[in-house]
């Protein structure tokens, strides 16, 4: 289904700006099938969401270009669940470090 | 299908392990293969903080770090693709006196290997970063040609043009076993089969104790969790890395707009859980906002940890060893193997390739623990 679509134009991680042109090099190019190959070299996955938007798109993005039958694995996905503030989370009435 | 026999066999896809292989096949070594448990930069390197820094509290870690930025000032160009490599210096507030007196040491000890380090009072160390508070800073350091680069980059830039020389890799291959005969090296035993090789080089990072061990070698090392995190992106407010032996701390605003932060729980004790914890989350942005108050209007995106590879001096060990034929090692970074790998790696692709001893290698060989006599670096965190 990504064949005809200008690769230039489809976003497929909006927090990144990541294409599907940047994903198609890393897949035809340099020959990477694993999505957590293709996050640490696109940063596809590594915004705000987390890649709970994109994971989807981009395993298909993967099994489509990919010629065989692949394992692509999952993104591991780190805490906080959302972003939260430095301030939020800091113990303000702590005392100096020791 | 892994291959029956190697000319060599690399354990470990991280930036030591990639960056070896790639020198060693620009010198026209042939079937090199590397083996990786789970995949390329999913270790230590791909955790790490980040940064590159002169400034050490060793002439060895000093001397090496030199040169390793040497290499990284025209690696990008080197291996054509852009590493994120930036000079962006290296400030090092000193918050006690204690502090402030073995900085200066430092300074003496790092000017006299060439470095063009200086010591600024707090007033200039505020001058380079406006938004640091000075108010507890008693002297800090600055060397300008220390920075970072992007580590996950420059490992898949090496992994890329070293299979292009023909190199093979291998991921989700663990190594079980090493079998040794009349002292040399014979084969390397994984998960997904055997491969026949007389040489074998031990890159794997956090695991580097175990894999040695398969060879009954003890290395003096433990591995630690350290952990790190990272925030939005939001626009370019300071250059430097920052970091503060005090506070434990270390901090960059990379040039994707995001700050990497990392800082040692002193506590930690040896192991190679990766988890994360609330515990670190909460204590480094309560120390962090110290330094920096600016900080606390900033979202944290994500955490994670990974291990330090930490040797008695804080020095790596690298080179071969006098009881087994075949067997090299760059082990024991203790937290700095991404600025020093490729440096070390050219080091082990001429011993390996050309018989060529560095002197370094002798002054940083597994060797120098028998006599008992170690100066620590203690520039580390």
């Amino acid at each position: 289904m990504f064949e005809k679509m200008d690769p230039e134009k489809v976003i497929v991680c909006r927090c990144e700006g990541i294409t599907l042109a940047d994903l198609r090099d890393g897949i035809e190019r340099l020959k990477i099938n694993d999505l957590e190959e293709l996050k640490r070299i696109y940063r596809c996955g590594m915004g705000p969401c987390q890649g709970r938007t994109c994971e989807k798109v981009i395993k298909q993005v993967i099994q489509e270009f990919s010629n065989n039958e692949v394992d692509i694995g999952s993104y591991s996905y780190r805490p906080p669940l959302v972003p939260i503030k430095f301030e939020e989370l800091a113990n303000v009435e702590a005392n100096d470090v020791t | 299908m892994l291959p029956k026999t190697a000319d060599i066999v690399i354990i470990g896809g991280g930036i030591n392990g990639t960056s070896l292989a790639y020198y060693l096949a620009k010198k026209g070594i042939k079937n090199i293969v590397i083996l990786e448990k789970n995949f390329v930069c999913s270790g230590a390197t791909g955790r790490c903080g980040a940064g590159i820094r002169q400034q050490w509290g060793t002439p060895e870690n000093t001397s090496l770090a030199m040169e390793a930025v040497k290499l990284f000032e025209t690696l990008s160009e080197e291996l054509d693709w852009d590493i994120e490599y930036e000079q962006c210096g290296y400030l090092i507030p000193a918050f006690t006196d204690e502090f402030a007196d073995q900085f200066s040491k430092n300074v003496r000890m790092q000017k006299k290997l060439g470095l063009d380090v200086s010591y600024l009072t707090p007033q200039e160390a505020k001058d380079i970063v406006p938004d640091l508070c000075v108010d507890n800073v008693r002297a800090a350091t600055y060397c300008s040609t220390d920075g970072g680069g992007n580590p996950l980059l420059t490992t898949y830039a090496y992994a890329h043009r070293a299979k292009e020389l023909g190199v093979k890799i291998h991921t989700k291959t663990e190594v079980t076993d090493i079998t040794v005969s009349g002292g040399n090296i014979t084969s390397v035993v994984t998960d997904k089969g055997t491969i026949s090789t007389p040489m074998i080089f031990n890159a794997a990072g956090g695991h580097s104790q175990e894999i040695a061990a398969m060879v009954d070698i003890d290395l003096p090392i433990n591995s630690y969790r350290h952990q790190i995190l990272v925030t939005e992106p939001v626009e370019h407010f300071f250059d430097p890395m920052i970091i503060s032996f005090d506070y434990n701390i270390y901090f960059r605003q990379v040039k994707h707009g995001s700050i990497l932060m990392g800082c040692s729980d002193t506590s930690e004790k040896p192991g190679y859980d990766t988890t994360s914890t609330l515990d670190f989350i909460k204590d480094i942005t309560t120390r962090s906002i110290k330094i920096m108050p600016k900080l606390k209007k900033l979202n944290v995106l994500r955490q994670w940890a990974g291990l330090y590879n930490v040797t008695p001096d804080a020095m790596p060990i690298i080179g071969d060893v006098a009881d087994i034929g075949g067997y090299f090692q760059a082990v024991g970074f203790s937290g700095h193997g991404y600025m020093l790998g490729p440096k070390v790696a050219t080091l082990m692709a001429e011993l390996i390739a050309d018989g060529k001893r560095d002197e370094i290698i002798d002054r940083l060989s597994l060797e120098r623990f028998k006599s008992g006599d170690i100066t620590v670096d203690s520039s580390v965190c």
